[in-house]
């Protein structure tokens, strides 16, 4: 990874783990996260929630198999913020297989640093395609195990580049 | 003469690129053209090679929108999957027929190694569209062009190109003589005198053609005939001229594109201070299979001509 990226290994801990969030829809799950992002930040949550409807009006950020990448850029924002969300019950997200979503990561960058965007989301992308990390994430009993699991994902999918990655034919994972 | 209606933009999605981006904008708000940015995502496991083609389309269009003036314009956004960057990009440029194609251009450094001059080459080569080849940060429209011509046919695509970008400036065609003969009998590059100078003048006439649009919205022309190195003499008068824009021959061709667009076309490329215009094939173009460009679940864009 180049010099000024962040790896999300670097971002993510138990800390930004939140287990067995109950909002009832897309809007309210969006909100939270905006909130949760805001005390992490010092940004006004108002203005990554914003950031955030902006970006779903693009197109959902779901990835498919009930899990969501929402994420976004922020101008005056210092460091990146990553979150992962698991729901107590799965919500439409707009997801393009009608899957109801109940695995949120929310990532915001600096729009300073516009490469360390996309290369988080392919990070936490590439993580997901394990099935087994898929499943443990679902079935993690404390904040502590989630971010183990993320982490270790990242860490599995970094050392083996050579795996074949087709992320839009059916991966096992997403 | 032809007008800008597409605009295809072709991008690595580096920061680098941005500038190529923003001039695509801003020629699409300038001549109310449609804009499509393409993103070719490594097949082999490149650096988004995890990210659903969707989510790549969404972060194109994101950057577009962050362009001032992108929510304004006409545009899409369209991801393929493959390992060779030229077919995609002609592939698609072959299928939605572009009158534009737009690239930016990476300095070599060990961070680009995606839209370097010898990959910019390979698309120009692979595709008959004219290319636009961005370096600077656009801060004002075209203005000052250098058109080097060979007075032959050849050149008329590079004429065309520049008056498809300009509606006001000035453009300098540049001729330059490189007879083997004329060693020694030019003692200076200005030094033309054994040229006939009437007979030039109407070459310049003749490439030049007849200006199609509104006087009030045409660039002024001026003429320039040197001696020497065509592609020293270009290079040159582009660094010294302070020019914004110089057109160049179809890579496809020879000609006095041959000089500069052979074996060395990227180190010309590299070697010119400003943007480039790669002329296209003057309305040439070799028809594309559809499998080239891979439609059939390729691409999340399904059709080369939806918008999302």
């Amino acid at each position: 990874m180049p010099e000024n990226q962040m790896a999300i290994t670097e971002l993510f801990s138990a800390a930004e783990v939140i287990l067995d969030a109950a909002p009832a829809t897309k809007p309210a799950l969006l909100d939270r996260l905006a909130a949760e992002a805001a005390t992490r930040s010092g940004r006004p949550a108002p203005e990554i929630l914003d950031a955030l409807l902006a970006r779903e009006k693009i197109g959902s950020t779901a990835l498919g198999k009930g899990v969501a990448l929402p994420h976004t850029e922020l101008a005056e924002l210092a460091v990146p913020v990553v979150l992962f969300a698991r729901l107590q019950r799965a919500i439409d997200f707009d997801a393009r297989d009608d899957e109801p979503v109940d695995l949120v990561f929310l990532a915001l960058w600096p729009a300073s640093n516009r490469k360390g965007l996309l290369a988080a989301m392919a990070e936490i992308c590439g993580a997901l395609r394990d099935p087994q990390s898929v499943r443990r994430l679902r079935g993690a009993k404390t904040p502590a195990d989630a971010a183990q699991i993320v982490l270790q994902a990242v860490a599995r999918d970094g050392e083996d580049p050579d795996i074949v990655k087709d992320p839009d034919d059916a991966p096992p994972g997403l | 003469m032809a007008s800008l209606r597409r605009i295809l933009l072709a991008t690595d999605l580096e920061p680098k690129s941005d500038r190529a981006l923003e001039r695509a904008v801003h020629l699409a708000r300038r001549f109310d053209a449609e804009l499509t940015a393409l993103h070719v995502v490594d097949g082999t496991g490149g650096p988004y090679g995890c990210l659903p083609l969707h989510h790549v389309e969404a972060e194109l269009q994101r950057h577009i929108l962050a362009v001032p003036g992108g929510a304004e314009i006409r545009s899409q956004a369209v991801a393929v999957r493959g390992d060779a960057v030229e077919h995609r990009v002609a592939g698609y440029a072959g299928l939605w027929l572009p009158d534009l194609l737009v690239v930016g251009l990476h300095q070599r450094d060990r961070v680009a190694d995606l839209f370097l001059a010898s990959t910019v080459e390979r698309i120009a080569i692979a595709d008959g569209t004219p290319m636009l080849i961005v370096r600077d940060k656009p801060l004002q429209p075209y203005l000052r062009a250098l058109v080097p011509v060979d007075f032959s046919e050849r050149s008329r695509p590079s004429v065309d190109g520049v008056r498809m970008l300009m509606r006001e400036g000035s453009i300098h065609l540049l001729h330059v003589v490189d007879l083997p003969g004329m060693a020694g009998r030019c003692s200076s590059p200005l030094d033309t005198a054994p040229l006939d100078t009437a007979q030039v003048a109407h070459d310049f006439r003749k490439v030049l053609g007849t200006p199609s649009g509104e006087p009030d919205q045409e660039p002024a022309v001026e003429t320039i005939l040197l001696t020497g190195s065509p592609g020293r003499r270009i290079v040159d008068l582009a660094r010294d001229g302070r020019y914004d824009l110089v057109a160049l021959g179809s890579a496809r061709r020879s000609g006095v594109s041959r000089a500069l667009l052979g074996s060395t076309a990227s180190e010309v490329i590299e070697a010119l201070p400003c943007d480039v215009l790669i002329g296209g094939t003057g309305g040439v173009r070799s028809p594309v299979p559809a499998s080239t460009f891979g439609l059939n679940g390729e691409s999340d864009a399904g059709e080369p001509d939806g918008h999302h």
